[in-house]
């Protein structure tokens, strides 16, 4: 198996700055990946800020374990959940003694690829998507107050653009105490993609018209900008962010 | 400008002339031949011929033949005729007007001319100073057609810079004191422009813009030394910086509170209104208690402050706090404060209301501190009549809390305020639960983005009896979605586990406005005012009774 992947971030048509971070590392021998897309919030300082702290944070802790050979799972889960630690505790610390941070935080949705499973990662809004056979998924569930909404059918997923509350996360990094993500893993096969994206992307371009954007293209990094190209044409509000990472057979076995 | 020039400079070549080449035309001498000839007739002396056709050689030797006698001073008199002639051509006529230089030029011609007969005559002088009025006449003619021009040339500046000023005073008065001072730049800095860049600097000063009033009286003080008390104000602006560098360039936002500088510095003002304290804070910005110094009435005026908003979704929000404040504004009612006036600052908008005297009823919302329960049914009684007129002016509140009604306790009076403000934080895209507010009031659609009636607020003023006869809400939740999830899901908490003592007709008001089916609560505020009005009553027999 042998793993590509590509990210591309842009400002959106009505921000002045871009608030969302991303990364992504492949292997040297192209066996294991990682994905980190976080979008910050809480006035545009603060955001850029607490984002950008969360993706370092993470590559710090995950890159080295990316050369060293498959990790076991419970493992795995525990070095996930240790870089999302130490950004929260990294946020806390950049937050001291400055008014203007005081309500800064992130959102976080992090891919670890090895052998033949993705493990997901995430906390608030950002959101990672299966891509298989024609076919989207989304992988992660919104720690949002809509969703919640949606969950408990108080209202239909139609009606969440419409609700007052709906920006509000039910969790984030560095605005809630609790900084537990949700992880969870999925089995791929050849062919398969993973996007990660900030709702800047969702909110723009519904995932519905994912599958035949992608389509269209051959290689990811066009995939990448057909996607970021088609939301900013629908006049993207927010900052728009996505990794796409592609799973695939070895050219030579 | 290069017509001019080049008139100006024929005059300089006339005298030119003049000076070098007089020998070679005779046009020059023409005025000194005729001089000659009638002279020479005039005292009867035999004329060999009149020299008006001779050659300027043949003209000076017929001089030499004469009688009179030439000083040797002779050339560098009228050499220095014509340079003081270019000079009162050149230099002094544009100064001059146009009958005071014709004027002019001809008593000069005429005192040529005779002093040039008079020294013929009586002292057998030859001095040719004809030529000297040839280049004046010639010359003014020249001129004559150059200050045409320069004239018009003139009232249009002068013209322009009466118009600029004119404009800087308007820009003032209409608060625009940075665009007032850009129209005053190439006004001369006479005494009235002085006085204007005073007021503009004045005004700046109120508007906070304190690096700008400093720059402005610095150019004052440039012009003239002593100003007024310009020097006071820089030093009293020097003292204010140095106290509070930081409030200082941030301005104010939500959270930092205009600075109250001393004495020397003017009070700040937020559109015509002075500033005179703060009185609260809300989820926008600070409320100040302010001024209309025009007619001395007292505003409270609400502030919208820019910086916690991206640069690029300003324009919307703004549009949207005018036009809720247009719509709040059309609302006339006792119980409803008045909007006077919305306006716009550099860093703010602000929203110019009627100071309502007293408390917000939130301030009675704790157990040990409610008021008498027949207080609080004549008080929300008439919250729902207000309520009852707006809603049939089709204008909801959105957002009725005991917070939003302001209760005097000494006159009874009451007034409700934030009328449809709430709507502009609905969209804020910050995305932590607390800033935005509680949900505590809000009705169950309303939290699900769904149409908002008329129905909502009687929801919400369900809510605020609730609250007002028991200290409680019916939901309460540790999160912003633990209580969304409360309020659209489940049953509410009796009022009566909090206090026992609430009159069972109460109970049922609180309990119909509250219903999450909007269709299930009083057809109308005005029904749910009757209904309040008539548990009131009930109360104050019970009282009469028992």
């Amino acid at each position: 198996m042998t793993i590509t992947a590509t990210g591309l971030s842009d400002l959106g048509t009505k921000r002045d700055s871009n608030q969302d971070s991303l990364t992504w590392r492949v292997s040297a021998d192209g066996q294991r990946a990682l994905g980190v897309v976080a979008d910050g919030m809480g006035g545009y300082e603060g955001g850029e800020i607490a984002s950008r702290i969360t993706v370092e944070a993470l590559v710090e802790t995950l890159q080295e374990l990316l050369e060293n050979s498959a990790l076991e799972a419970d493992s795995l889960r525990a070095h996930i959940q240790q870089g999302i630690d130490l950004a929260s505790r990294r946020i806390d610390d950049a937050r001291k003694g400055q008014e203007k941070l005081s309500k800064m935080g992130t959102t976080v949705v992090l891919a670890w690829l090895q052998e033949d499973t993705a493990w997901i990662a995430h906390l608030g809004d950002s959101r990672a998507y299966l891509f298989r056979h024609g076919e989207l998924s989304q992988q992660t569930r919104d720690d949002t107050v809509a969703q919640n909404m949606v969950d408990d059918g108080s209202i239909k997923p139609e009606e969440v653009p419409r609700v007052p509350f709906r920006n509000v996360l039910t969790r984030a990094l560095g605005s809630s105490t609790d900084s537990a993500a949700t992880i969870t893993s999925v089995k791929l096969v050849p062919g398969d993609h993973l996007i990660l994206c900030s709702d800047g992307l969702t909110d723009a371009l519904s995932d519905n018209q994912w599958p035949a954007i992608i389509g269209q293209e051959k290689d990811l990094e066009s995939q990448a900008r057909a996607l970021i190209d088609a939301s900013l044409r629908n006049q993207a509000a927010d900052n728009v962010s996505l990794i796409l990472l592609q799973f695939d057979q070895p050219r030579s076995m | 400008m290069s017509r001019l020039f080049s008139l100006r400079l024929l005059v300089i070549a006339l005298a030119a002339i003049v000076l070098l080449a007089s020998a070679e035309l005779p046009m020059v001498s023409m005025l000194d031949r005729v001089l000659f000839d009638g002279v020479q007739q005039a005292t009867g002396q035999n004329v060999p011929a009149a020299s008006l056709g001779l050659s300027v050689p043949e003209f000076a030797s017929q001089i030499a033949a004469s009688n009179y006698s030439q000083p040797s001073w002779t050339d560098h008199l009228l050499r220095g005729a014509v340079v003081l002639c270019l000079g009162f051509l050149v230099f002094l006529i544009p100064m001059l007007s146009a009958a005071m230089s014709v004027v002019l030029v001809l008593l000069i011609s005429g005192g040529l001319v005779l002093t040039q007969a008079a020294l013929m005559l009586y002292q057998q002088l030859w001095l040719p100073l004809g030529q000297v009025v040839v280049l004046l006449a010639a010359g003014f003619m020249v001129m004559l057609f150059w200050m045409q021009s320069f004239r018009e040339i003139r009232e249009l500046r002068s013209n322009v810079q009466e118009a600029r000023f004119q404009l800087g005073k308007l820009l003032l008065g209409q608060g625009k004191p940075d665009e007032a001072l850009d129209a005053l730049a190439d006004c001369p800095p006479d005494d009235a422009t002085l006085a204007l860049q005073y007021d503009i600097a004045i005004q700046q000063e109120r508007k906070r813009q304190y690096d700008q009033a400093r720059r402005t009286y610095q150019q004052i003080l440039q012009q003239k030394k002593r100003f007024r008390d310009v020097k006071d104000r820089l030093d009293a602006m020097d003292r204010l910086t140095a106290d509070s560098p930081s409030a200082f360039s941030a301005g104010f936002d939500s959270t930092r509170t205009l600075i109250m500088p001393d004495q020397a510095v003017s009070k700040p003002t937020l559109g015509r209104y002075e500033i005179d304290r703060e009185i609260g804070r809300g989820a926008m910005g600070v409320v100040y208690l302010g001024k209309d110094p025009k007619i001395a009435r007292t505003v409270a005026i609400k502030t919208l402050s820019y910086s916690q908003f991206e640069q690029t979704e300003l324009s919307e929000l703004k549009a949207r706090f005018y036009r809720e404040a247009e719509a709040a504004g059309r609302l006339n009612h006792p119980a409803i404060v008045t909007v006077y006036d919305v306006g716009e600052e550099a860093d703010l908008a602000f929203i110019a209301m009627d100071f309502a005297p007293g408390k917000p009823l939130s301030a009675y919302g704790k157990l040990n501190g409610l008021l008498p329960i027949a207080v609080v049914l004549k008080v929300l009684s008439q919250v729902a009549e207000a309520l009852d007129y707006a809603h049939r002016h089709k204008i909801i509140h959105r957002d009725i809390k005991p917070g939003n009604i302001i209760y005097d306790a000494k006159t009874g009076g009451l007034k409700i305020t934030d009328f449809g403000i709430a709507k502009i934080t609905d969209d804020s895209r910050t995305r932590t639960g607390s800033v935005m507010g509680s949900p505590l009031y809000m009705s169950p659609e309303q939290l699900k983005g769904q149409k908002v009636t008329g129905a909502s607020d009687i929801y919400s003023l369900g809510v605020s009896l609730y609250k007002l006869v028991c200290g409680e809400t019916p939901y309460t939740g540790d999160t912003l979605a633990n209580l969304t999830y409360q309020i659209l899901n489940k049953r509410p908490r009796s009022v009566r586990e909090f206090n026992p003592e609430v009159p069972e007709g109460v109970v049922r008001i609180i309990n119909k406005a509250i219903q999450k089916e909007p269709a299930k609560r009083f057809g109308s505020a005005g029904e749910m005012a009757e209904a309040l009005r008539k548990s009131l009553t009930k109360e104050a027999n019970k009282e009469a009774t028992g």
